[in-house]
């Protein structure tokens, strides 16, 4: 007899198992973990099977049949739109259990000998604006979801709001951690503190806005968005997973690590760090020191100043005004360059790229595309000594007799020298390569010769049997 | 012989729903999304596939 798969009560099991602790804690967020883990159902169902094949290998174990495959098409389905749902901060679980119960909070203390603050808050939202204060205070509202008055006031009575001094340091904590696991619990709390301050933030789901505060600023957190301005000290965000991170006006070193999506940066003294893989837009503007981008999502990006813009999103760069030495680094992005100094180095894979260095004497220029065009458009009197390939393309020149253009089979280069410039390198391996005057749109295009035809193909050998005759 | 392909033929369903497991896993828990990772499958199911020939093959190559 054919052996039956093992699966189907295994997942009958599951199913009773979920449903059970579903109505034994309601409050419990089933939904959001099966949002993040069901993908472990798929990888413990495969090797399930695979152990049955291997185990009744001598029956002719059939292997996964059409009607898994659908189910595994359903559940892959299923879950990713509960995993959309999920990261994009809707709760799944407990907007419909229990109900919600607000309590105000309400905290002050002298602020003399205090250097440091730091606020241990997991859920919420905190605004901290530093002033001419010698007070530190803090206001605001904590909201605890529970099923009655009652269990929400105990929570409330265990969660108070504590600030423990410890040396020249201020411990303002939420005691969240207190709260029963069936409740949620969450504070907005608005603080006024010394402008001269550090601030501390360690946070699981909480939202920052900081400004006015002249003390470094360090913030730890796995999910949120954070606003900071006006800061005069170092910065450094280690933030898990944000959709938005703005920073303006802040005087020391910015360092941001993480995943998420938008930033943005205006205004910053110090050296500018981003770290991690942002899938949305970024925009650099006005920074004073180096900028360096180490992004997972295929960027790599350092430049010595951005007095200008740089913004960039999954398919465009776009930077003005930024000063060299330049390293790009991309995969798939059009870059366009305008305004920029002294040495560019570009590598891109797939996009066109236009390059305008705007100002005398020109940078040198070394750029690479595998799939993509790319444009030089210079000043009319610019000076430099080019080299530009495309190895399979057509190659555009507006600078005349001193470029020398050569074209052999799908290869076109040009090669030469105006007066005593920078050397500028352009290599395209799939797409043209164009140098322009700016201002114009490209005069002379040398196209391709073609093809010449094919040269006839010498008569197939005749094998000759023995008993033809041969002439 | 036969037996080779039939438990190869048997395999390939669970190793690939193990691998769109794995890559949904990579997809929740780190940068690398569902969209990036897919051409995964196509290899898994392509070198399944190329075994399973391979496995078929008799043992003086193709006639």
């Amino acid at each position: 007899m054919r052996p039956r798969s093992l699966t189907t009560p295994l997942i009958l099991v599951m199913l009773g198992a979920f449903f059970l602790w579903r109505n034994l804690h309601p409050e419990a967020p089933v939904f959001d973990l099966i949002a993040n883990y069901w993908p472990f159902l798929l990888i413990a169902w495969g090797f399930i099977r695979l152990l049955e094949v291997l185990v009744w290998r001598a029956s002719r174990y059939p292997g996964v049949t059409g009607g898994e495959v659908v189910l595994v098409v359903f559940i892959c389905l299923g879950g990713m739109g509960l995993f959309e749902v999920h990261r994009h901060g809707i709760r799944l679980t407990p907007a419909i259990f229990g109900e919600q119960f607000e309590y105000p909070v309400s905290s002050q203390m002298p602020a003399a000998g205090i250097k440091r603050i730091v606020l241990d808050t997991p859920r919420g939202s905190i605004h901290l604006t530093g002033g001419e204060t010698g007070q530190i205070s803090v206001s605001g509202q904590k909201q605890i979801r529970a099923y009655t008055r009652e269990d929400a006031d105990r929570t409330n009575g265990r969660t108070q709001l504590e600030m423990t001094v410890e040396g020249d340091r201020l411990l303002i904590r939420s005691h969240q951690d207190r709260a029963p696991a069936e409740q949620r619990i969450s504070d907005d709390l608005e603080l006024t503190v010394p402008r001269d301050v550090a601030i501390e933030g360690r946070a699981g789901n909480t939202d920052f806005d900081i400004s006015d505060v002249n003390g470094a600023v360090e913030l730890r957190s796995g999910r949120g968005d954070v606003h900071l301005a006006r800061i005069g000290g170092n910065v450094r965000l280690d933030i898990g997973r944000s959709a938005a991170i703005s920073a303006s006006d802040i005087h020391g070193n910015l360092d941001i690590a993480g995943q998420g999506s938008d930033v943005q940066v205006d205004n910053v003294t110090g050296q500018v760090t981003l770290n991690g893989a942002y899938v949305g837009s970024l925009e650099f503007h006005n920074l004073s020191s180096p900028l360096r981008v180490q992004g997972a999502r295929n960027l790599e990006l350092r430049a010595a100043a951005v007095p200008g813009t740089i913004s960039t999103d999954l398919s465009d760069l776009t930077a003005d005004n930024v000063l060299g030495p330049i390293h790009l680094v991309t995969r798939s992005r059009d870059v366009h360059f305008e305004n920029f100094t002294d040495s560019l180095e570009l590598e891109t894979d797939h996009g066109d790229v236009e390059l305008e260095p705007g100002r005398m004497p020109l940078p040198r220029i070394d750029a690479h595309s595998t799939s993509g065009e790319i444009e030089l458009a210079l000043p009319e009197h610019a000076e430099f000594q080019l080299q530009a390939t495309a190895e399979r393309g057509e190659a555009v020149n507006d600078f005349g007799s001193p470029i020398n253009t050569q074209v052999e089979g799908r290869r076109a280069m040009m090669t030469g020298a105006v007066g005593s410039g920078p050397s500028i390198r352009i290599t395209s391996d799939r797409g043209a390569v164009a140098v322009r005057k700016q201002g114009s749109a490209p005069s002379v295009r040398v196209p391709q010769p073609p093809r010449p035809p094919a040269p006839p193909r010498p008569p197939a050998p005749v094998n000759l049997k023995q008993s033809e005759v041969k002439l | 012989m036969n037996g080779d392909v039939s438990l190869i033929r048997a395999v390939r369903g669970p190793i690939m729903m193990i691998t769109v497991g794995a890559l949904f896993v990579l997809n929740n828990f780190t940068p690398f999304g569902f969209r990036e990772t897919w051409p995964i499958l196509l290899i898994v199911f392509g070198l399944l596939t190329l075994i399973g020939r391979g496995a078929n093959q008799p043992p003086g190559g193709p006639q």
